[in-house]
């Protein structure tokens, strides 16, 4: 097993005491010992999710990365299967041989037989476990925990006289803390708020300070659950939001969009007490379903954001009170590094 | 279109004329002024209106001052020279953009100043037992003996600012006097203080209609205060509101005016605006064609004709805009900056967003000064992909990126939050980059540039007027906005800003690429050792950093990296063309 530290390899006889024999430095897993990953492959994934430590993430993103991972090895354990097919076809005409490729594929196959929901128990000791011998990963968001972030901004009599140019209202505070952790609303004069009031600072000011622009547009970014999908149409009619005061464009995961996510998918969020603005047929994979952002790369989140935002409110298809970004949702960001999560 | 230079100390045979040698394209005549301890210099075009003698004598004080007041005198050396015959530094309310150099023989002191905003520019440095002083660096890099060292640490600041900000200068010893500024030299010692700073003074009776009426007052008024009885000048109309509103208020002014846009092919942002605003005012307008093989062409002289290095990539398009100028006869050109820094411009915008956010997360540092140093969009941040682990050990410790914005930032008592990213916009990005390297660009074809919208009495009311009636909601300029009303068409005064818009990605990566081979290519970067040949070699190949959301970044951050290789050859060759 390799050290993150120093790349040396060593053989479990060699690192039996927990520390790189070469470096001294401690090792968080040992998968000899029943750790589900070894430090360079939890590393890696920490890798995926940061860009190399230029996205800020959270440890959910790193969660799904070692699920996606495990994914790929069921994509695998599809090729196995195949290979199993092949086998079996090969036996008719070379029987010992067929027997055993049949035999180890068709098992491997059946091991990591492909399932739509998440699977990756244990992960919060895991990342504590790295975080207590690695200390946090660069990039990782963690809330300060200060009077200060708390309280409400106290210039906010000035800050009420100005506005944003647009608004991105996400359905849970976490998708808030990867937006504003990566400068999405510095670098796109943005707000961003959870409609549950976070972040407390700056929760009343902001929300303001959006009565004053009459050309808002707002972005409802969500995971796929009855709550998320309802975003946009609470927003669209919500007085207390923004009903007839801006344009509300959904750019969020809908059931739609999760085909691409299977692997990923996670429990039923629970039934809200009222379904508008989601169709029968949405309401159907929700009943049985939901997929969380954490299942998209941080990079790809924020540039297939960003095209939504840059793109021509005007030429999307709007159903009632709400426009809809298909293009963003439907394509990859220009400039991503081609990972294989659709947004939606 | 003039310049200065000077020493005071022992004789120094030849270097006076070396010096204004090297702004030869100043000015076709030179003047010369020397005594005992001291020498004066001063290069003009002869024959130009307007133009009276700018080294004057009075009795023991002697002036050299290149430039013009605001409002024009018929020599502004000897207006100075009066203004200042009591207390050297008394220029009270003097406007304009200049720059002067007085020496007083009995008592043996000289005084360096320049205009309230930064237009002129004036280099000094202690050598030899003398003190020189020059319009330009390169004046400087002439003196022969003077030792050239590149100061890591202004680098460093250039890298994140786009341009080198405060008194220091990327050679080490050189110093920049600020702008509204003035420094006495006597029996060896420097003295430079303010005689001028924009500050808060919210009128809060000022009602929105009369601070529109002053807008347009002072506006037209600042316009006629720029007028040199020209028979015709130029205006560079990029078509967004600045400029417009500048056309607006020379043609108010009865002033003769010919405009220039540019023309980046078909990414061209606000080409069709300037049409408009033309056609609806009434002014001849010539379209220049701004590719990126046009730039490539004209690099060189670009880079040495700036002096020192602005990483903004609207220089060249500034150049080529000021050749056509010259080739067509003008003399003044007058543009529309500083709109955006008066006004309360989209660049306030992101630092209201940061401010309300502050600072949540661990790890990550959300101070105001670190958001605004970000706000350039260079390599703050970045540090650690661009610069060797050698050049990143030379160029200093924290902070001293941030100590230039903490007067404005960080000082609570400056004013309300919209006029503090205001001072810092208007000292830092106005004054230190705008305005220098617009003088530049005009001065590399002998054209006088003329810059309206910084104008004392103007930018004094802005600062009187309370913020929301610059920036009202989302809306920017609102009072400027409003200024024009029914003044100029619709579109064009309440459209969203867009700014010129240098397509430099498609240049830097197209037509630009083997120019870029030159200065970036692996050899040169390996032997300049500055920066990490894997980041630069990713940014050639159109590939940023994976959180970088905007493809022109790429575009920006090439530029400014070749600009800076080609601006240390110049040095390399002490401004030698």
């Amino acid at each position: 097993m390799k050290c993150i530290y120093c790349a040396h390899d060593a053989m479990y006889p060699d690192r039996a005491a927990g520390v790189c024999p070469n470096c001294k430095k401690g090792y968080a897993f040992e998968p000899r010992t029943g750790s589900a990953y070894s430090d360079m492959a939890f590393k890696s994934a920490i890798d995926a999710v940061s860009a190399n430590g230029t996205v800020r993430f959270l440890p959910e993103h790193v969660r799904y990365e070692l699920a996606r991972r495990k994914r790929r090895g069921r994509g695998t354990s599809n090729t196995c299967f195949t290979f199993a097919v092949g086998s079996v076809a090969l036996m008719l005409a070379a029987p010992l041989a067929g027997l055993v490729l049949s035999a180890v594929f068709g098992t491997i196959g059946l091991l990591a037989a492909p399932g739509a929901r998440l699977k990756l128990d244990g992960f919060q000791a895991d990342w504590s476990r790295w975080c207590s011998v690695h200390s946090d990963p660069p990039g990782l968001i963690k809330r300060r925990h200060t009077t200060k972030v708390a309280e409400p901004y106290r210039g906010g009599d000035e800050m009420q006289q100005y506005s944003f140019d647009r608004a991105v209202i996400c359905d849970r505070p976490e998708t808030v803390d990867l937006l504003l952790a990566n400068n999405f609303h510095f670098e796109n004069n943005c707000a961003v708020l959870s409609p549950d009031g976070y972040p407390p600072r700056a929760f009343d000011t902001v929300k303001a300070m959006l009565r004053q622009n009459p050309k808002l547009t707002v972005y409802a970014l969500h995971d796929a659950t009855f709550e998320g999908c309802r975003l946009a149409q609470m927003l669209a009619s919500s007085p207390d939001w923004f009903k007839g005061r801006a344009r509300v464009v959904e750019v969020g995961i809908r059931p739609g969009h999760t085909k691409r996510l299977r692997g990923l998918w996670t429990a039923p969020s629970s039934l809200p007490s009222e379904f508008s603005g989601i169709t029968d047929e949405e309401r159907k994979w929700l009943d049985a379903n939901s997929a969380e952002l954490f299942a998209i790369r941080p990079e790809q989140v924020i540039k297939r954001l960003f095209k939504a935002i840059t793109s021509d409110v005007d030429a999307l298809s709007r159903d009632a009170d709400v426009w809809t970004d298909k293009r963003s949702l439907a394509v990859e960001s220009q400039t991503s590094d081609g990972g294989d999560d659709a947004f939606g | 279109m003039s310049g200065i230079c000077g020493y005071v100390g022992a004789d120094d045979p030849g270097t006076l004329e070396r010096m204004l040698a090297a702004i030869d394209y100043r000015g076709d005549t030179s003047l010369v002024e020397r005594g005992a301890g001291y020498a004066l210099g001063y290069r003009f075009w002869k024959g130009r209106p307007g133009k009276a003698p700018a080294i004057v004598r009075e009795g023991a004080r002697v002036i050299a001052c290149c430039g013009t007041l605001a409002p024009p005198v018929a020599s502004p050396a000897q207006a100075i020279l009066e203004r200042t015959a009591s207390d050297p530094r008394a220029l009270g309310d003097i406007d304009g953009a200049f720059a002067f150099a007085r020496y007083d023989e009995t008592t043996r002191e000289l005084v360096l100043g320049r205009d309230p905003f930064g237009v002129r520019s004036l280099y000094y440095v202690e050598h030899a037992g003398r003190l020189y002083f020059a319009s330009e660096l390169k004046q400087l890099l002439a003196i022969a003996s003077l030792p050239v060292e590149i100061d890591a640490t202004a680098i460093h600041k250039y890298l994140t600012f786009s341009f080198v900000p405060g008194e220091a200068v990327p050679v080490r010893g050189v110093r920049r006097l600020l702008p509204a500024h003035t420094l006495v030299y006597r029996d060896g010692v420097l003295d430079a203080q303010p005689y001028f700073a924009l500050a808060e003074s919210i009128d809060t009776n000022l009602e929105l209609a009369e601070a529109v009426k002053q807008v347009r007052r002072l506006s037209k008024q600042a316009v006629v205060r720029r007028l040199n009885g020209e028979a015709e000048v130029g205006l560079f109309l990029s078509g967004g509101l600045d400029s417009s509103a500048v056309a607006y208020w020379l043609k108010e002014a009865g002033a003769n005016v010919r405009a220039f846009s540019l023309d980046f092919g078909e990414r061209s942002v606000e080409l069709e605006q300037a049409r408009e605003v033309a056609k609806v005012l009434g002014i001849r307008l010539e379209i220049v064609p701004a590719g990126g093989a046009d730039i490539a062409r004209v690099f060189d002289d670009v880079v040495a004709r700036l002096d020192l290095p602005f990483g903004d990539a609207v220089t060249a398009p500034q150049y080529l805009l000021g050749r056509a100028a010259q080739e067509a006869g003008i003399i003044a050109v007058f543009n529309g900056e500083g709109g955006d820094q008066l006004f309360g411009g989209w660049t306030s915008k992101p630092m209201i967003a940061a401010e309300m956010y502050g600072d949540l997360y661990e790890h990550q540092e959300h101070t105001r000064e670190e958001t605004y140093l970000r706000s350039y969009h260079r390599f703050y941040g970045l540090e650690d992909e661009l610069y060797t682990p050698a050049w990143k050990a030379q160029v200093g410790g924290p902070g001293q990126r941030r100590a230039h914005l903490r007067p404005y930032l960080g000082d609570e008592a400056a004013g309300v939050f919209l006029n503090r990213v205001r001072l810092a916009d208007i000292s830092l990005k106005g004054s230190q980059n705008i305005l220098p390297r617009a003088e530049r660009m005009a001065n590399a074809w002998g054209l006088d540039v003329r810059v309206p919208l910084f104008d004392r009495p103007l930018a004094e009311a802005s600062f009187r007027m309370p913020p929301e009636m610059k920036l009202h909601g989302a809306c920017e300029k609102y009072v400027l906005k409003l200024a024009l009303k029914n003044r100029l068409p619709e579109d064009i005064v309440w459209r969203k800003k867009f700014g010129m818009s240098v397509p430099m990605t498609d240049f830097v990566l197209g037509p630009m690429a083997a120019l870029l081979d030159d200065l970036l290519g692996e050899r040169s970067i390996k032997a300049r050792g500055m920066f990490r040949p894997e980041y630069v070699r990713a940014l050639r190949e159109g590939h940023d950093v994976a959180s970088e959301t905007r493809r022109r970044r790429v575009g920006e951050r090439l530029w400014a990296l070749a600009m800076l290789e080609a601006w240390l050859r110049f040095v390399d060759r002490r401004g030698a063309r």
